[in-house]
């Protein structure tokens, strides 16, 4: 047994080392980029790999970043399990920020423990019914998923601006937005700088990781997965547990949402979801799922966005060379993965 | 091919072989489930790359990087799972990627190749029709069109990678015809395979394997079945004595209690084939043998009384208690268990790891999990057991599935069956692409199984097999139950006949 634990080390080392390369060779592409644009190479990677921990606001900073690229990600990892492609969190995560604004616009003057897990919960349920749309569409009707989510994407964009200019909106400002949700309704800061939601992130890997891959529910949605024919003919309820993991991935991404404008916005505003879905999609993908890996991916494609802001303003890059970098990554990644397959 | 080695982690798939090919020479390849054949032959076919060793191709030292360089030296090879386009035709199939250059792709002058295909078809016996697509033809069919394909290239060699698997008894013997006619016309083709009986007529010299060394060579008028296995398998092996040896007898007239009945099911056939009115009754510590040409409602059978499907007629009683609405999940709680008709496609789950391939569909059960979390040291210490006493090769257990060969995933699918107590056993082909030692090993449980009370719903196409360990034989055909026999009157010319839709004593529908 230990000539086998050892390989599997080996094994472990062996796809790290891989991986790495595939980072280091984004890297450098990204870099040959820089050069093209008479810009210092070295200084751009010591801005990009370091301002996340150069100080206490900029590493807060990475973490706002990464606390909805993280719970997005989990969204589409969920149901990725069960070789579903939520493209939908992105609605989800606006549907779940309707809901908290909605929460926190009218109630008011309800102490922040009532109020506070009532908004959470409302933006879980919102993101969970956005998301059941294409998953009853699938139930009944085999809708595929992809096209289904996209669609509600769209759907979710005009329902934002419909409520941003709506009666809460908020007149005072240029840009599509509501007016502020009560202050109780906002989650406090620890530390000095830290987000609470963050908190969340933890909880939610280590929780998304054993039900994925320690309990029956995530081992059939697992297997749903891996073959639905053999899942099937062995018992498990594969075209139910399919509609379900998109449910349960909306509800985390509307919970991302409602944590946005808990933590971060105070508000809903158009817009508010970013690149984020796209990112998301990227860093599961990348973590195959796995919601532990997921923090590793989330949090450093969150300090080469936060790194890559701080070269806009120092170096005057562009900040686009973030999304540059980590495109490279996957890429990299995916060419990595096709190299290891032939090597057998 | 000479000195070949080859490692695939710890495993020393293929240590110092050294093999000839004459031209218009037919060889067989043959050896046990991880011997090394398959691999021996995909390093030759530039899928993979050997560690040690040095391939010489007429003469010429030559470096195969991919299959692109194999086929430029007129290798080809047709593996064990077909490589086809289901949504072109056969033609097409046949003349993809040997197209080339703007011209084709402008007017694919489909004609010109038709006649060159159909040539090729009428030397070599090869019969396909051209313009049907390839889902919807049946396996034997598909590997013709394989082999036309690399005749199409004028393939000089030919590799065949268990061949006969996938095809009826009529099907082989069109195969090997036309393997003889290849030789005929100066082509070698390599045989690769571990059913000796099938090739010992056609094939003119048998290299033999062993965990992956050369254990040697015979040839053509030296080969006997029971020498060759014996030097595959290490030792002397009798399936047919010791089987019969094993099968306890069972007093005449002693009727044992029924376990199973089916009453009168049908189908819609939305599945498949349409089962008509099936009624029968396995009984106590019996094996229970479904005897049909592949694709007449076997399948079928099977997966309605396992409650995959649920039929529009008819009961099915279990130890007395009406299971008709019982769903998957309930049938394998009450000791249902399923051995899949394909273990790829039904039968496993390619992604998960063995551990967890071993439990499915036991997932539920109170050994594996607890309020709702599985218990992996137990699933792990399950699997291990499982990889032990099938002999399953395979580094560990949480290897995933997908990366073991066919017969070692068979091996997972059949121990997952087993695993525990079963009350009724309902296996498909259980012994599908298996060596001669892991059938032995595989019969030999389900005999004892028998032996030890479980009831057993075997189907298998291999008739010699099934006659072997059955206690009675149902034939199957177009959906119906066409007679039954008890061991006392099997026939194999009987049972032929009834295959053939003739009933006993009288023409069927």
């Amino acid at each position: 047994m230990t000539a086998v634990s050892k390989t599997t080390v080996k094994d472990y080392l062996k796809a790290a080392a891989y991986y790495l390369l595939a980072i280091a060779a984004a890297f450098g592409v990204a870099g040959l980029i820089l050069l093209t644009m008479h810009q210092d190479v070295l200084l751009g990677y010591k801005t990009i790999l370091t301002t996340s921990f150069s100080s206490l606001p900029n590493f807060a900073l990475t973490i706002f970043k990464f606390t909805p690229i993280y719970l997005m990600g989990l969204g589409f990892s969920i149901p990725l399990a069960s070789r579903k492609f939520n493209v939908g969190i992105e609605g989800q995560f606006l549907l779940g920020a309707v809901g908290a604004a909605a929460v926190g616009i009218t109630l008011t003057g309800m102490p922040g423990y009532i109020i506070l897990p009532l908004l959470l919960t409302v933006a879980l349920i919102m993101g969970a019914i956005w998301a059941s749309v294409p998953a009853l569409l699938l139930y009944f009707f085999r809708v595929n998923e992809i096209i289904s989510t996209i669609l509600m994407n769209f759907i979710s964009f005009y329902l934002v601006d419909l409520i941003a200019l709506g009666p809460w909106r908020d007149v005072t400002a240029g840009h599509p937005m509501t007016i502020q949700i009560s202050s109780s309704a906002r989650l406090p800061i620890i530390g000095s700088q830290i987000n609470i939601g963050s908190l969340f992130t933890i909880a939610l890997a280590v929780l998304g990781f054993f039900i994925l891959y320690r309990s029956t529910f995530g081992y059939e949605l697992r297997a749903s997965g891996s073959n639905p024919i053999a899942a099937f003919k062995f018992g498990i309820k594969t075209s139910f547990l399919a509609p379900l993991s998109l449910v349960l991935g909306g509800a985390v991404a509307g919970l991302a949402g409602g944590l946005e404008v808990s933590g971060l916005y105070f508000r809903l505003v158009e817009g508010m979801q970013s690149n984020y879905a796209n990112l998301a999609i990227i860093v599961s993908l990348m973590a195959r799922g796995n919601p532990v890996a997921l923090l590793l991916t989330s949090f450093f494609f969150s300090m080469i966005e936060i790194g890559a802001n701080a070269m806009q303003r120092t170096m005057g890059t562009p900040y686009e060379i973030a999304l540059i970098t980590e495109s490279l990554m996957m890429l990299f990644v995916m060419t990595v993965d096709a190299i290891r397959q032939k090597r057998r | 091919m000479k000195e070949i080695s080859k490692r695939f982690g710890e495993v020393q798939a293929l240590d110092n072989v050294s093999m000839k090919i004459g031209s218009g020479e037919i060889v067989g390849l043959v050896g046990e489930n991880g011997a090394g054949k398959t691999t021996l032959m995909n390093i030759l076919y530039g899928l993979y790359k050997a560690d040690k060793g040095r391939i010489i191709v007429n003469g010429r030292e030559t470096n195969i990087q991919s299959p692109k360089d194999a086929i430029s030296h007129k290798i080809f090879m047709v593996h064990q799972h077909f490589k086809l386009i289901g949504n072109f035709t056969s033609l097409e199939n046949i003349i993809l990627g040997s197209t080339s250059g703007r011209e084709d792709f402008k007017r694919m002058n489909l004609q010109v190749y038709r006649k060159r295909i159909e040539e090729l078809m009428r030397e070599h016996k090869l019969e396909i029709p051209l313009d049907e697509k390839v889902k919807n033809l049946s396996a034997g069919t598909q590997q013709r069109i394989e082999i036309l394909k690399a005749l199409y290239r004028m393939a000089e060699l030919l590799i065949l990678d268990e061949p006969t698997t996938n095809l009826t008894p009529q099907e082989t013997d069109e195969l090997l015809r036309s393997v003889l006619e290849m030789k005929k016309r100066g082509i070698s083709v390599v045989l690769i395979t571990h059913k000796i009986r099938e090739i010992v007529e056609t094939v003119d010299r048998v290299v033999v394997l062993r965990k992956g060394k050369l254990v040697g060579e015979v040839p053509k008028n030296e080969i006997t079945p029971e020498k060759v296995v014996e030097m595959m398998v290490g030792r002397k092996v009798d399936l047919e004595s010791e089987l019969s040896n094993i099968i306890v007898p069972r007093a005449p007239g002693a009727e044992e209690a029924e376990i199973l009945r089916i009453e009168g099911i049908s189908t819609t056939g939305d599945e498949g084939i349409k089962l008509k009115d099936i009624s029968l009754a396995v009984r106590r510590g019996e094996i229970f043998g479904i005897a049909g040409v592949s694709g007449n409602g076997q399948k079928e059978l099977c997966e309605t009384i396992m409650g995959i499907h649920r039929p529009i007629k008819g009961r099915i009683i279990y130890n007395g208690k009406d299971l008709s609405e019982a769903d998957v999940k309930e049938r394998i709680k009450q000791g249902f268990r399923f051995i899949p008709e394909d273990r790829m496609i039904d039968g496993s789950l390619p992604t998960m790891t063995l551990s967890e391939n071993i439990i499915l569909g036991f997932q539920n059960f109170e050994q594996f999990q607890r309020h709702g979390f599985l218990l992996y040291e137990k699933i792990n210490e399950s699997a291990r057991k499982a990889i032990a006493e099938y002999e399953i090769r395979a580094p560990n257990e949480k290897i995933r599935v997908g990366k073991l060969s066919g017969g070692n995933i068979q091996k997972v699918v059949v121990a997952r069956a087993l695993l525990l107590e079963p009350g009724l056993l309902i296996a498909y082909n259980p012994t599908r692409g298996l060596d001669i030692g892991a059938t032995e090993k595989i019969l030999r449980q389900i005999v004892e199984l028998r032996n030890s009370g479980v009831s057993i719903i075997m189907v298998s196409e291999d008739l010699d097999e099934l006659m072997l360990v059955s206690d009675k034989i149902a034939v199957m055909y177009k959906g119906e139950i066409i007679g039954i026999l008890s061991k006392e009157s099997f026939d194999k010319s009987k049972i032929g006949l009834m295959m053939a839709g003739i009933r006993e004593g009288g023409i069927g529908k």
